[in-house]
C-alpha cells in the first residue's frame, strides 16, 4: 500500500517540476520526510549522491524509494518521477505544429517561465539551508560558488573538491 | 540530417552517462546541435521551450521532444530511456553502498562537503538565470514565488495556482 503512495507522491512531484527539478525540491523534502521514508539529512545526502552521479538530479526519487521499499520502491519512485510528464510532452510534441501559433499557448509559455524560475530559487534556498549549518560548510559553499561563477572548473570537479575539503576538515 | 535509431540511442546514452551537475540543457545543445548537427538551432530552441512549458524534469522532457523530432515515437521512447539508465544504475550502486554497508564517517564528511559545494553551485546557477530577467512582471513573479515557497514554506501547489494565475493574467495575449 505504501508502494502506491510512494509512486503517487513522486508522480505528483513530477507535476511540480516547473522549469527544472529544483522547483520540486522544497515540497519533495516536506513529503518524503513527512511520510517517514527518509530523514531530512538522508534526503540531502541522497540529493548530493544524485549530483555526484550523471543524469537528472531528480533520480533522487530512486534513492528515497530504495530506502523505503528496496529495488521495487526505487523503480516505482523513478517511474512516478519521470514518466507522467514524458507522456504528456510526447503527446503534445505530436500536435505541436498546429498548436504553437495560437496566442494562449504562447502566453502560457511566457507566464510559466518566471514561475518556474521563482520555484528554482526557492529550491536553491532549501538545498542551501539543509547543507550549510556552520562556518566550514558556509565557506565550502561560497568557494564553490566563486569557482563556478568564474568557470574555473567544471561543476562535477567542484563538487568532488568540496567533498575532499569536507573530508580534510572532518565535517 | 536524419539519424538512425541506433545513433539516437548512442547519443542519448552518452548524454545520460556524461552529464554532471547543472546546465544539462546546454550540454544537450552542445552534443546534438553543435557537434552532431542533427537539429538547427531555432528548432532546438522551440523544443526547449515546449519541454519547459510542460511540468516535469527538464532533461527527460527535452529527450522526449528531441527524440520525437529525430525519429518519431520510437525516437522519443529510446531517448527517454537512454538518458535515464546510466545515471540510474550509477546512483543505485551508490545508494546501496550508502544504506547497506553504511558509509564510514570519513565518507560522511566527504558527502557533507560535497553537499555544501552543491549548495554553492545551485545558488549561483539559479541567480545567473534570474539575472537574465528584464521586465518588471517577470521579476515580480519570481520574487513572490520565492518568498512564498522558499521563505514562508507555503504549500507549493497553492502558491503555483495563485501566482500562476496572476502571472498568466500579466502575460495575457494583447489584442
Amino acid at each position: 500500500m505504501d508502494l502506491v503512495v510512494l509512486a503517487a507522491t513522486f508522480a505528483w512531484m513530477n507535476m511540480l517540476c516547473i522549469g527544472g527539478g529544483l522547483s520540486a525540491v522544497p515540497e519533495m523534502e516536506r513529503q518524503v520526510v513527512g511520510h517517514g521514508w527518509v530523514t531530512s539529512r538522508e534526503f540531502v545526502d541522497g540529493y548530493t549522491l544524485a549530483q555526484l552521479t550523471p543524469g537528472p538530479n531528480m533520480l533522487v526519487a530512486a534513492f528515497v524509494g530504495y530506502r523505503a521499499h528496496g529495488l521495487p520502491g526505487a523503480l516505482l519512485a523513478a517511474i512516478g518521477m519521470f514518466l507522467p510528464s514524458a507522456i504528456i510532452v510526447g503527446v503534445i510534441a505530436r500536435q505541436w505544429e498546429h498548436v504553437r501559433v495560437r496566442p494562449w499557448p504562447d502566453a502560457f509559455a511566457r507566464a510559466l517561465a518566471p514561475l518556474g524560475l521563482g520555484l528554482a530559487v526557492a529550491g536553491a534556498f532549501t538545498v542551501a539551508r539543509n547543507a550549510i549549518h556552520d562556518w566550514p560548510t558556509a565557506l565550502i559553499a561560497a568557494g564553490a560558488a566563486l569557482v563556478l561563477a568564474r568557470a574555473w572548473l567544471p561543476p562535477f570537479v567542484v563538487i568532488l573538491l568540496g567533498g575532499v575539503v569536507g573530508w580534510l576538515l572532518g565535517l | 540530417m536524419q539519424p538512425t535509431l541506433a545513433q539516437v540511442l548512442r547519443a542519448f546514452l552518452y548524454l545520460g552517462a556524461t552529464s554532471f551537475g547543472g546546465g544539462r540543457t546546454a550540454y544537450v545543445y552542445e552534443i546534438l546541435v553543435r557537434r552532431r548537427r542533427w537539429i538547427p538551432t531555432p528548432e532546438f530552441l522551440e523544443d526547449l521551450t515546449l519541454s519547459q512549458m510542460i511540468p516535469g524534469p527538464n532533461v527527460t522532457n527535452l529527450a522526449v521532444v528531441v527524440g520525437h523530432r529525430l525519429a518519431g515515437l520510437a525516437g522519443s521512447v529510446i531517448a527517454f530511456g537512454a538518458v535515464l539508465v546510466p545515471g540510474a544504475v550509477a546512483l543505485m550502486l551508490m545508494t546501496v553502498l550508502y544504506f547497506q554497508t553504511g558509509i564510514p564517517s570519513s565518507a560522511q564528511a566527504l558527502i557533507r562537503g560535497g553537499a555544501a559545494a552543491v549548495a554553492g553551485l545551485v545558488v549561483v546557477m539559479t541567480l545567473r538565470l534570474a539575472a537574465t530577467l528584464r521586465d518588471w512582471r517577470s521579476i515580480a513573479v519570481v520574487v513572490i514565488t520565492f518568498v512564498a515557497v522558499g521563505v514562508l514554506r507555503l504549500n507549493t501547489v497553492a502558491a503555483v495556482l495563485v501566482v500562476g494565475g496572476v502571472s498568466l493574467w500579466l502575460h495575457r495575449p494583447r489584442a
